[in-house]
């Protein structure tokens, strides 16, 4: 059988190529030094440039006593100007923002702690203020009411004759009262129309009777003060 | 100078002995890259890069390794890396396959043993560098250098079937390369 699939010229070329070697050439060597020179001053190849370790041991090996000294002689001046420098630093931190604090501090005004309150108490003296605005309002409305009434009565009573006839005119006076009260009652504050000044009328709201008393006494005094009037006009006409 | 001594040199910058271990590796690896050079390639160019490479990496080298396959390793890669770069290996291939092909069709008349016992070391060589890169890199590397296909395939980034079917056609092309190479020398 022939073989001619190239399996023994492999072998062939194994055996024959494998251990082959070529002469040294001085010239070559000459052209990798010289991009040896290149790469290194460059920095291109990193394994050329020794690593802080191994500077750390060839430094170690070659270390004698002079080189001690010099090394101990600089650390203590390195460690004495740290020192030095760090200490006064330290200093100017920490005094300028203790002067800035306590000026801060003196410039502001001595607080009242007697004048404190709740704030419970500030809101029950809140309302209660609200409350006696909401109180004035109504005896002012009221007073209102009681004059425009009296105004109304005088007035029908001065055009008794002509009411018949202006009936209308009557009406429209009556109106115009109402119309005033309602603009009065559109015044009012809006806290007097709020619930809690509401809950608050049961206690506000006692006042209301002794007003309109007073209203009746005033009504009342009016009358008596008519009937003196008679009389001192009746005296008058017996001493003509 | 023992072999350790002459790597920490290196790795010191000491440079007698980076030129102890150059001169130690000089005529091997020359040889390498000898093999692997197509005709467009420079073998000496070759060794210079391989040998920049080596120094640069001598830290990772590691004493199971042995240094002279750690060496030939480095510098068969700079090799690959730079016949792949040469646009000029690329250009060729198709003509050189064309001139196999009309050469080959009488080539398988000769016995493997008469072809055997005529080549030279030269011939060889030169059979071996006419081979297309691809073919060249994978003949040596597998059949001369003695690597696996699956350490080739992560050498040069070549899938394991690729690295088998270029070997199979290395060798036939090894084999017409070398008749003709042998028939050139001897006239016939």
């Amino acid at each position: 059988m022939e073989n001619n699939s190239g399996d023994i010229l492999s072998d062939l070329a194994k055996e024959k190529l494998s251990n082959l070697e070529v002469a040294y050439n001085e010239g070559d060597w000459n052209r990798l030094e010289r991009l040896l020179d290149a790469k290194r001053n460059s920095g291109g190849i990193l394994s050329l440039v020794k690593e802080p370790t191994a500077l750390f041991q060839s430094w170690v090996k070659n270390l004698n006593v002079m080189h001690v000294y010099i090394g101990i002689g600089t650390l203590v001046v390195i460690i004495l100007i740290i020192a030095l420098t760090g200490y006064e630093k330290e200093e100017v931190i920490v005094k300028e923002p203790i002067k800035v604090e306590i000026e801060e501090i003196e410039e502001e005004a001595p607080i009242d702690y007697s004048l404190v309150v709740d704030s419970t108490e500030i809101l029950d003296s809140i309302r209660v203020a609200d409350s006696i605005a909401a109180v004035e309002e109504m005896e002012k409305l009221k007073r209102r009411r009681v004059t425009n009434e009296k105004s109304s009565e005088k007035k029908v009573s001065n055009r008794g004759d002509k009411s018949d006839v202006n009936d209308e005119n009557s009406f429209t006076i009556s109106e115009e009262v109402e119309e005033e009260e309602k603009k009065d009652s559109m015044d009012l504050p809006n806290i007097v129309r709020e619930t809690d000044f509401v809950a608050d009328t049961s206690e506000v709201a006692k006042p209301l009777p002794i007003i309109k008393e007073e209203v009746k006494q005033e009504e009342e005094v009016a009358p008596s003060d008519d009937k003196k009037s008679k009389r001192r006009k009746k005296r008058n006409a017996v001493d003509d | 100078m023992i072999e350790k001594e002459i790597i920490a040199g290196c790795l010191e910058g000491n440079r007698d002995s980076e030129k102890l271990f150059y001169r130690k590796y000089y005529g091997k690896m020359l040889a390498v890259c000898e093999r692997y050079a197509g005709e467009n390639d420079d073998p000496r160019s070759m060794l210079e890069k391989g040998f920049l490479e080596v120094f640069k990496n001598l830290r990772k080298y590691k004493e199971e390794e042995g240094l002279e396959q750690w060496v030939k390793k480095w510098i068969i890669s700079t090799a690959v890396r730079q016949i792949r770069s040469n646009k000029n290996n690329r250009l060729i291939i198709s003509t050189v396959n064309a001139q196999k092909e009309n050469v080959s069709l009488n080539l398988f008349s000769i016995r493997d043993e008469e072809i055997a016992q005529k080549a030279t070391e030269s011939e060889i060589l030169l059979a071996i560098k006419e081979l297309v890169s691809s073919y060249r890199i994978v003949f040596n590397m597998f059949v001369i250098d003695g690597y696996s296909h699956a350490s080739i395939s992560d050498m040069i980034n070549i899938s394991q079937e690729t690295s088998l079917t270029n070997l199979e056609k290395s060798k036939v092309a090894f084999r017409n390369n070398l008749v003709k190479v042998i028939n050139k020398a001897h006239g016939e």
